[in-house]
């Protein structure tokens, strides 16, 4: 296995790709804290639903799978406005646990929702576009566009909180809800595109990881993402949009990259121990940066 | 507040259209009980209207009670993991424990005891494939719901949260669906699985092997580190030892990966003859999905748990062609009465071809591993009943260390001790053609293997692996 270190870069660069869509899974649920302070516990049942839209799309009219992301989007959006006027409206001057409660209960009224609608089977959809080739190695393209797309919202996102009007509105609140009402902001209106727009991207990256994937949706599945979105959103610094990205960028490339290294060095059980590395990681920033890496 | 109004209608719009829209074009399986027919037992909502008699004595010390007074039913109680992760096969098993009881009831005529034919009546409730839901469930079904027997639950993890609670009161506990090899070495006096444990489950797929090509040496195993596959691997690797096989790649993935590429892009630099995966259904896709999207080809490759599940094919469609997958049971594998007369042992229960017709009469689908595992527990329990003539606990569960039986899901014979199951062994089966084709042990065999499989290219191109 000398040659596993000649291959490191392969890692890297598929860490790289599924890091970017683990940053956009987490956008949603930083950018929501961030603006209105609730945490979204239910966050993996709206990357579920951006899933089944893709999967549906793709198998019952043979959308191109690419072209499902609008419409993973629109329904994002629309849940995103339900789930703020039926719950978070109503809850913002409540104590947390108010809004815990009501986004894990939002959470499963969607799963089993899904299940209701679709079963509890597991779904999948085979969707090739042909492969680059890294040192010999195929990389499938079905990797390689969701990536770009991911990293394309991010900028848009980006220009949008900080070239716009209205991501100034948005900044603004997230500094001092009172402060910014003072000076004009409509702060409910921001707090609702905040929420709208969180999902809309949560659930487009669902479409995107059902791109990515292939295989195993079902109704649950959002539970595999929502602990790894936290543990990013922690390492990015709640709050920081960006730093949520970027915190997807270095937990992909440690959960590729360090199989190589551990393996190097002999180490019994790897790919377990890249798990390990993440949360150690996660520890030494929190001591040396216990707001996260971009939070302030 | 207009505005608003609009946003919240349109929004509420959208979703119920795109939603309606998808399900209501959707094929989806018929969710949990299904209509059974109006004659058939289901759960009762209820307690039993007669408490048993004598029976669960927290002392396993107690003697046997002598021959009782039997009651006007007898009821099995268990958990299933009905939602959840395990959703999908704790439903396919309701499947199967619906039939049996409608063939204990109506066809066979209900258990004979003490001169009585009683019929039998389960109870159960969703487990959400949660081990602190089960304690409490079984805790219930033993104490509020007075159930006669106990039946196990789906998936190892789970049926390791069960035990220990039906071994408290001393009452016998069916082990149909854990087949973790360490359910019975916890040194429980009332545990007897019913189905090949985890160890001996995988490693026939050498022994295939090696009846096929003597070349084909070079091994590599892919596992999840869980307990089930760490011991399915155990298994394999000491018959591959026996069998003179190299293991050329050894690694577990943590339980909930995603995402396999650190070990594919290994296993591309290695090369092996043979691909041997532990997983179960929702790793053991994403794992296939992903050895074709890097063309990682092998001359063979053996997936576990998922590809004896018909979605497999229907996930994966021709990329799941000649993919090769142990399985307790399946469909076609005929163990009927010619197989107990060559063991010089007795049949009992509907033979495996009675079973398939009246699950599919019922169901409408062929039944899976797991609906037949659970029928066929319901069903040797009605025989340890009906050896022991007995309801009490210790006397039925030495009928089953006593019991050597063929159903139609085969042999059933376990050490009497600790109720380990060392009669029944796994089939391995083969997709050819969409088509699920047992291809070992070769008598009873339903079609010859295909050998090597073919590519991942091949199969995109329309390749099939019938021979």
């Amino acid at each position: 296995m000398a040659d596993i270190t000649s291959i490191l870069p392969y890692y890297i660069i598929s860490g790289l790709l599924v890091g970017s869509i683990y940053g956009l899974a987490t956008i949603g649920l930083t950018l929501i804290f961030g603006v209105l302070r609730v945490v979204n516990v239910g966050h993996g049942a709206y990357i579920m639903i951006g899933m089944y839209v893709t999967f549906w799309l793709f198998t019952l009219y043979s959308l191109n799978p690419f072209i499902t992301l609008i419409p993973a989007f629109l329904v994002g959006l629309a849940l995103g406005m339900l789930l703020f006027y039926v719950a978070l409206k109503r809850l913002l001057r409540a104590p947390e646990l108010s809004t815990l409660i009501s986004t894990f209960g939002f959470g499963v009224i969607l799963e089993e929702l899904a299940k209701v609608l679709w079963g509890a089977d597991y779904r999948g959809f085979v969707y090739s576009l042909g492969s680059l080739y890294l040192q010999g190695i195929p990389l499938p393209l079905v990797r390689v566009w969701p990536a770009v797309i991911a990293l394309g919202l991010v900028i848009a996102l980006y220009v949008l909180l900080y070239r716009t009007r209205l991501g100034v509105a948005v900044r603004a609140v997230t500094q001092d809800p009172e402060g910014a009402m003072v000076c004009g902001v409509d702060v409910e209106r921001v707090y609702f595109l905040t929420v709208a727009l969180g999902i809309g991207l949560t659930t487009a990256s669902g479409a995107l990881l059902a791109i990515y994937f292939q295989q195993g949706i079902y109704p649950y599945i959002g539970h595999l993402y929502t602990l790894r979105a936290f543990v990013i959103a922690v390492l990015g610094g709640l709050g920081s949009p960006i730093g949520a990205f970027i915190g997807g960028l270095i937990v992909g490339v440690i959960e590729q990259a360090s199989v190589p290294l551990f393996t190097m060095l002999g180490a019994p059980n790897p790919f377990g121990l890249s798990v390990f590395l993440t949360f150690t990681l996660i520890l030494v920033i929190l001591l040396l940066r216990p707001q996260g890496l971009l939070g302030r | 507040m207009v505005e608003r109004s609009w946003l919240i209608l349109g929004g509420i719009v959208v979703i119920l259209l795109i939603l309606v829209g998808i399900g209501y074009y959707t094929t989806r399986p018929p969710e949990v009980t299904p209509t059974t027919p109006a004659s058939t037992p289901t759960v009762t909502p209820t307690q039993p209207t007669q408490t048993p008699i004598e029976v669960r004595t927290p002392t396993p010390t107690e003697t046997i009670a002598p021959p009782v007074a039997v009651p006007d039913r007898i009821v099995i109680g268990f958990t299933l993991p009905l939602s959840g992760a395990f959703s999908k096969e704790g439903q396919l098993a309701l499947k199967g424990a619906l039939a049996a009881v409608k063939w204990v009831n109506e066809v066979y005529g209900g258990v004979r005891i003490g001169g009585k034919r009683v019929p039998i009546e389960i109870k159960y409730y969703d487990d959400e494939s949660k081990r602190d839901l089960v304690i409490s469930l079984y805790e219930r079904l033993i104490t509020v719901d007075k159930v006669h027997f106990l039946l196990g639950t789906y998936t190892s993890t789970l049926v390791m949260a069960a035990a220990p609670v039906a071994e408290k009161y001393g009452m016998v506990f069916v082990n149909w669906g854990g087949a973790s090899d360490l359910i019975n070495k916890q040194g429980y006096k009332y545990v007897v699985t019913t189905w090949t444990q985890a160890s001996r489950y995988m490693a026939p797929v050498l022994d295939l092997i090696s009846s096929l090509d003597p070349t084909a040496k070079r091994v590599a195993l892919i596992w999840k580190s869980d307990e089930f596959n760490r011991i399915v691997m155990e298994g394999v690797r000491s018959r591959a030892q026996t069998l003179g096989f190299t293991i050329v790649y050894d690694k577990s993935f943590p339980i909930g990966t995603l995402d396999f590429t650190p070990l594919l892009v290994e296993l591309a630099v290695v090369k092996p003859d043979i691909i041997v995966t532990g997983t179960h259904f929702a790793d053991g896709l994403a794992i296939t999905k992903q050895l074709a999207d890097m063309g990682i080809n092998a001359k063979l490759i053996a997936v576990n748990v998922a590809p004896s599940v018909p979605d497999y094919y229907k996930s994966l469609g021709a990329l799941a062609e000649g993919i090769v997958f142990p399985s307790e049971w399946e469909p076609g594998v005929w163990w009927g009465p010619d197989y107990a007369k060559k063991l010089g042992v007795e049949f009992f229960g509907p033979t495996p071809q009675e079973f398939h017709v009246m699950f599919l009469a019922m169901h409408g689908e062929e039944p899976t591993e797991y609906s037949a595992s659970l029928a066929n527990a319901i069903i040797l329990l009605v025989k340890a009943i009906e050896v022991a003539q007995s309801l009490d606990q210790k006397a039925v569960r030495e009928a089953f260390s006593k019991l050597d039986v063929v159903t139609f899901f085969g042999r059933f014979k376990i050490d009497p001790e600790t109720g380990f199951q060392i009669g029944h062994q796994s089939v391995i089966g083969q997709w050819q053609g969409g088509r699920k084709v047992i291809i070992w042990p070769p008598d009873i065999a339903t079609g010859k293997p295909y050998y090597p499989v073919p590519t991942w290219e091949e199969k995109k191109a329309g390749r099939r692996a019938t021979p």
